[in-house]
Formats: C-alpha cells, sequence, structure tokens
C-alpha cells in the first residue's frame, strides 16, 4: 500500500514540500507518460472543446519535450490556455489519505478529495446560476467490476479517481465563468492553502442562504439590506396561477432532467454496469479455459498437442482484450454516463434557482403593489379626514350632532370588548405569516389568499367599524371598499414585520392641525385596532396614522428597490442560465455522441484484435487440416 | 491409422441428412433420418444406397455391434449420453438436429473404424430395406446363444481380482486416456458456464438497448441520434444468441468424444479379462503340476499301510498310481493347452487392443482438433460479425 501508482518513483509516503521544487519537476516528468493516455482517453469526452482538448494533447507532446528546461517559475504563456493535469495519487505524509497532484502549466500543487468537494461546494455558492461539474463518488462501478486482489482494485480505484477528478478540473477550467474564478486558480495554485481561501473572501462573505443574495455576486456587500428581507420560496409548492405558459415550460424542463438524471443513473448506468460484470466473468472464464486447454495439451502429441496449445493461447488474449473491453467502456461510456445524469441533476438545481430568482421578482411586484394600494388607501383616508375636520369645523354649533357623537362614543365604549375579538385573528395572521417565513412558498400564493384567509374575519369587523361612521355621515358618502381596508391594516401588520422602522419625521405639516370630534372618533377606531394589535395605548391617534402613512411610505420605497433588484437578478439569472442551459444542452449532446462512439470503438477494437488471433489461428488450423 | 485404412481398402462413405416426422400426429409418432451410404466394399449391394432409418434402428445395430465385437472400441450410441440442457421435447426441431448430428457422427465412427465398417450387421443396417425382419430372423437367435448374463457374471467375478501382473504398456494407456477424460470434462463445464455467460450477454445487451431507446425516447434528447447504436446494439445481442446457439454443437461434440473415451476403457478393461483368464488357468496349471508332483512323491515309498490295505483289496496299487497319474496328465494337458489357447486369445486381443487404441486416437485426435478448428471458425465468425456491426456504424457520423 506504499505506492498507488505504479511508476511513481515518490513510492507514496512522502507529502512534496514547496523547496522540493526541482525534485518534483522531476516526479511529473517521469509520471508524464503514465498520465498521458489517460488524458487523450479523458479529453475524448470532455466536450464543447475539441479543439482546445486536441491543442491541449499537443502542448502536453510539447510541454514533454521541453519541461526539464523550463522550470515551472517563469511561465510567458497565460495561464487560460494551457491544460490542468492530475498527474499522481500519493499518500500523504501521515498515510491517513491520498492527495493528488495537479499540474498546470504555471503551477503544481496538492489537494485532497475533500478539498475538491469543498471546491465544488464553494463554487456552486459563488455562481448559482453555472453548471458546476460533478465530481466521482468516493465508491463507484471499478469497485465491483475488477475484484481480482486488493491492490489491483485499489490502483483501478485510484486510476479512476485521478482520471474523473482531472475530467472534474478539466470541465470547471473549460467554464467560461468558473475557469476564470479567482477561486479555482487559488486551488490550483500550489502557495494557497485550501482552508485560506476558505476563510477569506469571497467565500467568508457568502450569505447562509444563497437565495437571499445577487445571483450575480453572492457574496456582494451591496444591497445587503434588501437581501436579507428577500422573500424564499419553497421549492416544493409551485403556485400554478403565478405562472404562465413559459413558466410551465421551465417546470416541464425541471421535470425532464430530473427523469434523466436518474433514468441515466439507474437504468442506463445499471445495465451499462451489468454488461461490465458479466465481461469481467467473461474474460476471467476465457484465461480458466487457456489454462484448461494447456493442460490438456499435455498428454498430447502432433498436430492436437500444437492445436490445443495455440487455441489456449487464443483464450488467454481474449482473455486480456475482454480487460481492455472492460477498461475502454469505464472510461468512454459508465463514466461519461455518470456525469451526464449528474450535469443533468446540477442543471436542474440552476434551473431550480433561476425559478426561485423569478418567484423572488414576482412576489417582491406583490408586495408592492399592496404596498402601495395600503398607501392610497391611507393618504385617502387622511385627505378624508382632512375633509371631515373641515366639515366639523363649520357644523361644530350644531348640538344634535354632537349629542349624536357622544352617544356614539359611549357605545364606543361597548366596542371596548372587541379588541378580544380582534386579537385572535390578528394573532392568527401573525403566526401565518411567521410560518410563511419559514415556508415562504406558501406565502406567494398566500398573500394573497391572506386576504381572504385568516382577514376576512377582521375584514368584517373593520366594516361594521366603517359603516357605523359612514352612517353618522351618510352625506359625505364615503364608498372605500372595506376589505381592502381590512386588507390594509392587515398589510399594517405586515408592515410591521417585514419592514424597517418608519420614520415620523415625513408626515406633513398640514396633517397637525387640530382635529374635530367625530375625526377623533374614527381616530377612536383605529385607535382601538392599533390597541388591539399591539396592545399598548397610543393616544396620539394623529401620528400614529401619520406614522402608519410614514412607515408605509418608507416600506413602499424599499419595496421598490427590491423589485428593482429582484427584476435584474432575475433577468440575470434568466439570461445567464439559458445561456448555461444552451451549453448544457451541446455538452449533452455532444457526450452521447462521445458515449456512442466510444461504444463503437471499444466494441470494434475489441473485434479486431480478437478478429486477429482468432482467424490466425483458424487459418493455420485448416491449413493443417488439409496437410494431414 | 485411420488414413491408411481409407486409403488402402475399399471405402464406405455414408452421410445422415434430412431429419423427418413421420405419422405425424399419431400416437406412433417418430423421427426417420436420412442415410446415404457410397461405397466401393464388394460386400455392399450397390454403389450408392438411400435408406430412412430411425433412433430405435440405431439401438439395435448398437446392441447387435457391440455384442458382437467386443475386440472394438465400439462408438457410443448417442442419446444414451445426457442432454439435459437441451429445451423443449423430443419432437423440438432443437433437439431433432442436434440428435441428427450426434447420428452422424455415430454413423461417421462406424464407417471410418477397420473393421465395423465391413461387418455384415452394418451393412445389413445401411442397406437391408428389411431390417426388421433382418434383425429378427438372423442376428436375434445368435444373440440369444451367447447369453447376456454369462458376460456380465464373468465380468462381475473377475472384477475383484487385481491383475497378476500389470503390463506397463495398458497402465500407461489407462492413465492416459483417464487424463483425457477428465481433461474433457473439464473444458466442456467451462465451455457450458461461457454459452450460459454468452447468454447473459446477449440479455444484457438487450436490455441496453431498450434503455438507449428510452433515454432517446426523452424531452429535449431528440437532437442526438442514437437509432444506430441501438441497432448495432440489438446486433450485438443476436450475435451473441447465435454464438451461445453454436457453442451447444461444439459442447455436443465434446460430449461425444467423452463417451467415446469411456467405450476406450470399456475395451481395455475387456482385455484385462482376457489376461485375467490366462492367468487364472496358469494358477490352476501350477495347482496340478503339485499334485502330479505329490503322486510322484509318493512312488518311493511302497511299505506303508495304505499299500498293505489295497493289496489286501486286491487292488493293484501300481495300476491305480498309474492311472492317477495319467489322469492329472491329461487334465495337465488340456491345461496347458487351454492356457496356450488362452495366451492366444489374449495376444490377439492385446494385438486388436493396440490396433484399435491407434485407430481410436486417431479419430478422438481428429475429432478435438476438429473441435478445436470449429472453435476457432465460431469465434472469427463472430468477431467478423461485431467488426462489421461497429464499423460501420461508426462510418455514419
Amino acid at each position: 500500500m506504499d505506492s498507488f501508482e505504479d511508476n511513481n518513483p515518490f513510492s507514496g509516503t512522502r507529502f512534496i514540500k514547496d523547496d522540493e521544487l526541482p525534485e518534483e519537476a522531476d516526479t511529473f516528468n517521469a509520471t508524464w507518460d503514465d498520465v498521458k493516455p489517460a488524458s487523450t482517453s479523458s479529453s475524448a469526452f470532455i466536450n464543447n472543446t475539441e479543439r482546445t482538448s486536441g491543442l491541449e494533447i499537443s502542448k502536453n507532446d510539447h510541454v514533454e519535450e521541453e519541461y526539464p528546461s523550463s522550470k515551472p517559475l517563469p511561465n510567458p504563456r497565460p495561464f487560460m490556455i494551457l491544460p490542468v493535469q492530475v498527474t499522481g495519487a500519493l499518500k500523504a505524509k501521515d498515510g491517513s489519505h491520498i492527495v493528488y497532484s495537479i499540474k498546470t502549466d504555471s503551477s503544481a500543487t496538492q489537494r485532497r478529495y475533500s478539498e475538491f468537494v469543498s471546491l465544488r461546494i464553494n463554487l456552486g455558492r459563488l455562481y448559482p446560476t453555472c453548471v458546476v461539474p460533478p465530481l466521482p463518488e468516493k465508491h463507484s462501478i471499478v469497485d465491483y467490476v475488477f475484484s481480482f486482489t486488493k491492490t489491483q482494485r485499489n490502483n483501478h480505484i485510484l486510476e479512476q479517481r485521478k482520471r474523473m477528478l482531472q475530467t472534474f478540473l478539466l470541465n470547471v477550467y473549460q467554464h467560461p465563468v468558473l475557469g476564470q474564478s479567482q477561486v479555482f486558480r487559488d486551488f490550483l495554485s500550489r502557495n494557497v492553502s485550501w482552508n485560506e481561501v476558505l476563510a477569506n473572501p469571497p467565500i467568508s462573505l457568502l450569505p447562509k442562504n444563497i437565495l437571499k443574495a445577487s445571483p450575480r455576486d453572492p457574496a456582494s456587500q451591496e444591497e445587503m439590506d434588501i437581501y436579507t428581507h428577500l422573500p424564499v420560496p419553497s421549492v416544493n409548492l409551485l403556485p400554478k396561477n403565478a405562472y404562465d405558459a413559459e413558466s410551465q415550460y421551465f417546470i416541464q424542463q425541471e421535470e425532464d432532467l430530473k427523469t434523466l438524471s436518474q433514468h441515466l443513473a439507474n437504468h442506463v448506468s445499471r445495465s451499462n454496469n451489468q454488461l461490465l460484470s458479466t465481461y469481467t466473468r467473461l474474460s476471467s472464464l476465457f484465461s480458466e479455459l487457456g489454462a484448461e486447454l494447456n493442460a490438456l495439451s499435455l498428454p498430447e502429441s502432433g498436430l492436437l498437442l500444437a492445436c490445443l496449445e495455440r487455441t489456449g493461447q487464443a483464450c488467454d488474449r481474449s482473455c486480456f482484450s475482454a480487460v481492455d473491453l472492460i477498461h475502454m467502456l469505464i472510461v468512454g461510456v459508465s463514466e461519461p454516463l455518470m456525469e451526464l445524469s449528474k450535469f443533468a441533476s446540477t442543471m436542474r438545481l440552476v434551473l431550480q434557482y433561476k425559478r426561485i430568482k423569478t418567484i423572488q421578482c414576482v412576489l417582491a411586484n406583490d408586495m408592492l403593489s399592496r404596498k402601495t394600494e395600503l398607501l392610497e388607501l391611507l393618504e385617502q383616508r387622511e385627505s378624508e379626514a382632512n375633509r371631515l375636520s373641515l366639515a366639523i369645523q363649520e357644523t361644530e354649533t350644531d348640538p344634535v350632532s354632537l349629542r349624536a357623537q357622544s352617544e356614539e362614543s359611549s357605545s364606543g365604549g361597548t366596542s371596548d370588548e372587541r379588541p378580544l375579538g380582534f386579537l385572535s385573528p390578528m394573532q392568527h395572521f401573525e403566526s401565518n405569516f411567521a410560518n410563511d417565513l419559514q415556508d415562504p412558498y406558501l406565502s406567494s400564493s398566500g398573500l394573497n389568499t391572506s386576504g381572504f384567509g385568516p382577514a376576512s374575519d377582521e375584514g368584517f369587523a373593520a366594516h361594521d367599524s366603517y359603516e357605523e361612521q359612514s352612517h353618522q355621515q351618510e352625506e359625505q358618502d364615503t364608498n372605500e371598499p372595506p376589505p381592502d381596508d381590512a386588507e390594509g391594516a392587515a398589510n399594517t401588520v405586515t408592515n410591521e414585520n417585514a419592514t424597517l422602522p418608519a420614520d415620523d419625521s415625513s408626515n406633513s405639516p398640514k396633517q397637525k392641525t387640530p382635529t374635530s370630534r367625530i375625526a377623533q372618533t374614527i381616530a377612536e377606531f383605529f385607535d382601538k385596532i392599533n390597541f388591539a394589535i399591539h396592545g399598548l395605548v397610543d393616544v396620539d391617534n394623529v401620528s400614529t396614522r401619520h406614522s402608519t402613512i410614514g412607515r408605509t411610505k418608507e416600506s413602499v420605497a424599499q419595496l421598490e428597490r427590491m423589485v428593482k433588484v429582484t427584476k435584474q437578478d432575475a433577468e440575470f439569472a434568466d439570461k445567464t442560465v439559458s445561456h448555461e442551459y444552451k451549453r448544457y444542452a451541446e455538452n449533452r449532446a455532444e457526450t452521447l455522441r462521445s458515449v456512442y462512439s466510444s461504444f463503437a470503438t471499444a466494441h470494434e477494437n475489441w473485434a479486431k484484435c480478437n478478429l486477429e488471433f482468432w482467424s490466425a489461428l483458424s487459418e493455420q488450423m485448416e491449413r493443417e487440416a488439409t496437410i494431414h | 491409422m485411420a488414413e491408411n485404412y481409407e486409403s488402402n481398402l475399399p471405402t464406405l462413405v455414408c452421410s445422415l441428412s434430412e431429419p423427418r416426422k413421420e405419422l405425424q400426429g399419431t400416437r406412433d409418432c417418430y423421427v426417420s433420418y436420412l442415410i446415404v451410404t457410397r461405397s466401393t466394399l464388394p460386400s455392399f449391394p450397390k454403389s450408392e444406397i438411400k435408406i430412412r432409418r430411425r433412433f430405435s434402428d440405431f439401438t439395435k445395430l448398437h446392441e447387435i455391434i457391440s455384442r458382437m465385437y467386443q475386440d472394438c472400441i465400439v462408438p457410443p450410441l448417442p442419446g444414451k449420453q445426457r442432454l439435459e440442457y437441451i429445451k423443449g421435447g423430443r419432437f423440438s426441431d432443437e433437439f431433432i438436429s442436434r440428435r441428427a448430428s450426434l447420428l452422424n457422427r455415430y454413423l461417421q465412427r462406424c464407417s471410418s473404424h477397420p473393421v465395423l465398417h465391413s461387418s455384415p450387421h452394418f451393412i445389413a443396417f445401411l442397406s437391408n430395406s428389411n431390417w426388421n425382419n433382418y434383425v429378427k430372423l438372423t442376428i436375434q437367435p445368435k444373440l440369444n446363444a451367447t447369453s447376456k448374463l454369462e458376460d456380465l457374471s464373468d465380468a462381475f467375478l473377475n472384477a475383484f481380482t487385481k491383475l497378476r501382473e500389470q503390463k506397463e504398456e495398458y497402465a500407461q494407456q489407462k492413465e492416459h486416456i483417464q487424463q483425457i477424460t477428465s481433461g474433457i470434462v473439464n473444458m466442456e463445464s467451462i465451455l457450458q458456464r461461457l454459452s450460459k455467460l454468452e447468454r447473459v450477454l446477449e440479455q444484457n445487451y438487450h436490455e441496453l438497448s431498450d434503455q438507449f431507446g428510452k433515454l432517446m425516447a426523452m424531452n429535449g434528447i431528440s437532437d442526438v441520434s442514437l437509432d444506430e447504436m441501438q441497432l448495432a446494439l440489438r446486433g450485438t445481442r443476436t450475435e451473441f444468441a447465435g454464438l451461445a446457439d453454436n457453442s451447444h454443437s461444439l459442447l455436443d461434440a465434446l460430449k461425444d468424444i467423452e463417451a467415446y473415451t469411456l467405450a476406450y476403457r470399456d475395451l481395455l478393461k475387456r482385455r484385462d479379462q482376457k489376461q485375467l483368464d490366462v492367468e487364472a488357468l496358469e494358477d490352476f496349471l501350477v495347482k496340478l503340476n503339485k499334485e502330479k508332483e505329490k503322486l510322484l512323491n509318493d512312488k518311493p515309498s511302497g511299505l506303508n499301510f495304505m499299500k498293505t490295505v489295497n493289496d489286501l483289496r486286491g487292488i493293484n496299487h501300481e495300476e491305480s498310481l498309474r492311472k492317477q497319474m495319467e489322469q492329472v496328465d491329461t487334465e495337465i494337458n488340456t491345461v496347458e493347452q487351454a492356457i496356450q489357447e488362452a495366451t492366444e486369445v489374449s495376444m490377439l486381443f492385446d494385438k486388436r487392443v493396440n490396433e484399435e487404441a491407434q485407430f481410436f486416437n486417431a479419430v478422438r485426435q481428429a475429432e478435438m482438433v476438429d473441435v478445436m478448428r470449429k472453435y476457432a471458425k465460431l469465434h472469427v465468425q463472430f468477431f467478423s460479425a461485431i467488426k462489421d456491426i461497429w464499423e460501420i456504424n461508426k462510418q455514419e457520423p
């Protein structure tokens, strides 16, 4: 278990330090030959960039020649053109894990598997609109296909791991955005420890929930106040009415990707793996047959001896060719299929992210429109109050109306019981809203339904009080639709929870004029409602009213910004994701084609190789048969 | 060697083909096979004869020749072996065609056999249109004369006595054939497992082509055409099925060789029998000689009690002794004669065995080479088909 790589001159147990640079260069040089076939075969299924990979192979040859002279230090070539190589797998110093040597033209470093995983996770968080290439799983097909000996198996597993890690790195590297990212460069750089990268910006600045961040740059600190208040809808609940045909199409697309990913992983790959394991058994049976034929030839002589021996040899070669076939199928078919499956599920997650971003935009719009309605309502009421106060000033000397008013106010005393009645729906609503925050998708549709649900009771209550008012002042003809009022009140509550504290200073001086008793009475009703809600006595109903308007204005302004930001984000997500989807679809088509051609090539080579020695054998035997 | 016989002696070549179901739909349905024989043997009535025989005719023939030609390695009759891996009943096409090829090989072995091919019974089988009567009237009485039971009891009695003197040559032959038989049995089991795996592969390819078909039917994948791949997968599947089917005939051939080696081992046993006969007679002779010696030793001691008694009874002592001696002498003579005969028989048998062994080994080796040749051919066929399937496919994109 010292050395995992057959020809690695560094037999394992050494951690290469920075000061061992020249020696390491030799290592790479020595292992270069072993790695090259793997790189060519893997580049066969790295897509979209045949040109690059073709280039890269020729570059490899180039580099191989001049590597010893051009030590890694100064490199005139820009970083981007050069390939990434996983050149070896070594056991770490303490023997607890395996490190993989990564080599680029400008740098060489070693990373362990968990760091690859961490890189992938963080790339996904930093670039939520990008399809981050998949990583190989810890255990894979090779586990059960090759199980001759333990060391052999370990070698195969490591070989495969190396190959797939390299594919991963190349895939990331070739991604227009991910390949350019600082984090990725840091990962490839020998001078940066991965923990350092994790502890520093941008990764350290990432919010916990990536949905509460900009899709463009989740680590950005701009508009933080808005992002922290973004509603986060759930992935599972789909508000059908909030979606048009286009969104339905995207939902369908997500579903398709899910089925595709599952089909690839559970069916196509599985039957392919079954095929491989049958071939494994076949190859070992062939070697058994070869041995048996050799044994059978021992007591024989003459023609039969020669026949048996040669057939035995052909069987042995059949065994080896089947192993080659298996290997080619693993590299060219099994691995790309698994990759395809993972790509599909990553693509689905990215689409999901985009959908949520769109929903967030819709939600922000909803919230804004309700807030605006409320503001309009409040302002209308304010102006009515002003009109009322003017009217009262005119009729102030009329005692009848005054008495009526005082009666009304005494009846208002009976309505003291109301707060209790109010309290429960309001609490209900509040808790409901709290629930919405936890299960936010509900609120997207729920903000509509909550207008009918818990708020409707309260709506009737408010309606009652309003009717009393309008009853007294029929000539005023207030045709305010009461349910709206109720919803407004509900939204006030929403406001209290969802927005920043309002600033009172925005109130206009005109509204500060002394009010009439009737106006006072009206205000008293609001006061009671407020009392019911907040459980505190705010005597200054005017300032309360004004502050409500102020807060609403404030939150409208904030919501307007939110709408703007989410709209931009949604547009950005839409644009990049559709670009990514195009890239993904091209990649998928390319991979499928390459799977097909690898499958065909593997079979063709297998058949050719077998045909060669079987027909040579057959011809020889036919010749001998005619001679005898 | 087999080839020599064929080149020097008049030949007899026969082939079996065209199995046909007779009296189909009735209870007495059976399968008949056409046998075409060309021969230059003087005892053969015509130069070419076509005749139809059913399996039970073969069993009769086999019974006759295996009883009549004890000194030959009579080829084993197919169907006596296990054919348990055959699907379907006795009238399934697969069964019939395989039995036909096995019966054909049986005829080949018989007709190339230096002794059997000119046997009147074999010729009657190939040419006599009234085979059943021939068996009933001509053969049956002869067979009854040498009862089966006698042979059996003889063999049984001697099964437990060991040979006094193992001849190196035959011990070697036994060991050799033992080795070959076990090798063939091993190979059979491997080939059987291989053909099972080929069936599994057939299944695997079938499934894989199904899965790729489903993949293609999915939304958004239609831009890549995997039609050719599916076709190729199906083609590969068919090829594997063919490979598995064809390896059955190879397995049959191997089983047939195995059964033939058993016949050879039986012959070796019968040879031991002959040697045992001689040895038993020799033992008897030794006994007789001892007796004679005893009688001779009696002579000098003339004055004993017995002599007195015999004298008294008026028996001529000299006379009786002489008679006894004569008796022993004649017995010794007969035994010695028997030994001479038995030794001659045994030696002749040994000679026959050697001839048979030579012939058998030639046939066996030729058959095994043939199996190897067919095996190689099968693979050439298979792999060129596979190559074509995937090569054509690759050219298209």
